[in-house]
């Protein structure tokens, strides 16, 4: 038995669907989230992420299934054991940043100063007095994770805390999430950028409502197949899908895919024409693409 | 890393959650300037237009016009204080919804009963200064006030109270039941406007009325109103200042009315802030 396996499960979910009318948004999910982890749900818009966040919270029923939190049933915990950040979820345009953490002060009685420390890391402190209407899309993350962290919670549950911030600002992201599961926390993040790769100890990819694969990044990563990096002119990109499991995907100028078993480098090289054809490691974004995308059509 | 609130007794931390809600809402409130428009300059503005243009003044003795126009703050003042508790409220419930920060709250531990209590608080105030507001316009404008007895500003502030819980209440549920919550707006706008002329004028013109308008001496913006009248504005005769018939609702049985409509309303804005914001997924 694995390690993480042996740990305590912080919040366990099983079988969870959630249907919107017609509309189904998570079609079965079996989750757990084990002690002292950072879990990273990774899925490109729209495939139901935030939805399963918020049934891990307790803030929507699911449909079928079920979900605790340290054993007990999410919504008889009643918030006391967690602290979730939504998007977009805790500011109101007409209030300050610092009228918001008052706000949210008084409503949790975990809430610490810790919010403070936060946003001074962050390059918040500044702006605090502004009105949040004032604030980037860059800013109101700062200031939402600063409010979800300041919570002494043994669960934190955030909800893509690194859209719409700059890459030089995500390490620092990343750092503060750390320090929380360096307390003893748990945490799950949901994105779809590549870069909060570096944050996980286990990954689990979601796509159209149900989780592709879960595993540690190394685990994962060694899943999938051989990246086929294609640069330059040539074969069009009909012609050489016959070798890749899935469709190619361009990444910037360049093409890349994943080697059928039955296929070899030099058969894609005869086909790709003047473009240079080369196998290279994979990475996050490889991982993504093929467990989000492409590993469903090998199926 | 000190802990802002300590989690001790659960009535300290309900004051807490309420007071948070409070001080939030009268801050987005202030500086909504449709609101502020909406809920102290449109009443003003309204109660302008009536005595000076609706109102034929120039043939009243002398000494009724002042009364007629403290009559009409007062309608006019309800009619602020409606817009507040039925519209103002559920704009911000609806903003919250829209805004995902119910899916938020309910992942908190809050008390449901601290939320609406706290609302309503800023509500109060904000539909006070509203009243206040209009009653200035009116008392700048001729209108007489003159208190009936010590217990006239008490009596005006229970009607007030007892209104705005009762129609606090409603906006709540409407924000739950109707399907799209962006559209209980629609329908609280039309109700305030129903409920003024309806009652023909907040109860101040009951000859407005085709039918018999007894009711205005039960249904709670009339009968708030038309108690505030009683208490604040020295009508010599209700018949000739239009207010009659009925006559003033003076007796014991007008305010325990308005006290089980103060009742009534707190026991459904809890259950339905309770069941439809914190236990269910209003969209």
């Amino acid at each position: 038995m694995r390690s993480s396996e042996r740990r305590r499960a912080r919040s366990r979910s099983q079988g969870v669907r959630k249907t919107y009318g017609e509309d189904g948004v998570l079609d079965g999910i079996d989750l757990t989230v084990h002690d002292n982890e950072v879990l990273l749900l990774m899925g490109p818009n729209g495939t139901g992420k935030t939805v399963l966040l918020e049934c891990l919270a307790g803030s929507t029923d699911p449909t079928a299934g079920e979900v605790r939190v340290f054993g007990d049933p999410v919504r008889e915990d009643g918030g006391q054991s967690l602290s979730l950040l939504l998007q977009g979820g805790a500011s109101v345009d007409s209030l300050s940043g610092r009228e918001t953490a008052a706000f949210y002060a008084d409503l949790h009685p975990s809430f610490t100063d810790r919010w403070r420390d936060i946003v001074a890391d962050l390059g918040l402190a500044e702006a605090l007095d502004k009105r949040t209407k004032y604030y980037s899309e860059g800013m109101k993350r700062k200031l939402e994770l600063a409010l979800a962290l300041a919570v002494d919670a043994p669960l934190y549950l955030l909800d893509e805390p690194t859209a719409g911030v700059d890459l030089s600002m995500v390490q620092s992201f990343h750092r503060a999430i750390r320090e929380r599961v360096d307390d003893g926390a748990a945490v799950v993040v949901t994105t779809h950028r590549p870069v909060d790769a570096e944050l996980a100890d286990r990954i689990a990819f979601v796509d159209d409502g149900r989780v592709t694969a879960t595993g540690s990044p190394a685990d994962l990563l060694d899943g999938v197949p051989s990246v086929l990096r294609i640069v330059g002119a040539g074969a069009t990109t009909d012609a050489l899908e016959e070798y890749v499991v899935g469709d190619l995907f361009y990444h910037g100028d360049e093409r890349r895919g994943f080697l059928r078993e039955d296929a070899t480098v030099a058969d894609v090289d005869a086909a790709a024409g003047d473009a240079t054809v080369e196998t290279v490691e994979p990475s996050y974004t490889d991982a993504f693409n093929y467990y989000v995308h492409a590993r469903s059509t090998n199926e | 890393m000190s802990t802002h609130s300590p989690s001790g007794p659960a009535i300290g931390r309900l004051y807490d959650q309420t007071t948070a809600f409070a001080t939030r809402s009268l801050r987005t409130l202030r500086r909504n300037a449709v609101v502020v428009f909406w809920a102290v300059a449109f009443p003003a503005l309204f109660y302008l237009l009536s005595v000076y243009l609706f109102i034929d003044t120039s043939a009243m003795p002398d000494d009724v016009v002042p009364v007629v126009k403290a009559t009409n703050a007062i309608s006019y003042g309800t009619f602020a204080a409606l817009f507040v508790f039925l519209n103002t409220f559920s704009q911000s419930l609806v903003a919250d919804v829209e805004g995902g920060r119910y899916a938020q709250f309910r992942a908190l531990p809050v008390s449901p009963s601290a939320d609406f209590l706290g609302r309503f608080g800023a509500s109060f105030v904000f539909a006070a200064a509203a009243v206040t507001a209009v009653l200035a316009v009116g008392a700048a404008t001729g209108a007489a006030y003159e208190l009936r007895s010590l217990a006239s500003i008490p009596v005006a502030l229970l009607g007030l109270f007892a209104l705005g819980l009762f129609a606090a209440s409603l906006a709540v549920a409407l924000v739950g039941v109707v399907p799209e919550a962006k559209y209980a707006n629609l329908v609280t706008i039309s109700l305030v406007m129903l409920a003024f002329f309806l009652t023909g004028y907040n109860g101040v013109q009951p000859g407005m009325v085709v039918a018999g308008a007894e009711f205005v001496n039960v249904v709670p913006n009339a009968l708030a109103t038309r108690l505030a009248v009683f208490h604040l504005v020295p009508v010599g005769d209700w018949t000739q200042a239009g207010l009659a018939s009925p006559g003033a609702p003076t007796d014991l049985g007008h305010l325990v009315l308005l006290g089980a409509y103060a009742a009534a309303g707190l026991a459904l804005a809890v259950l339905s802030t309770r069941h439809f914001l914190y236990g269910g997924e209003v969209q």
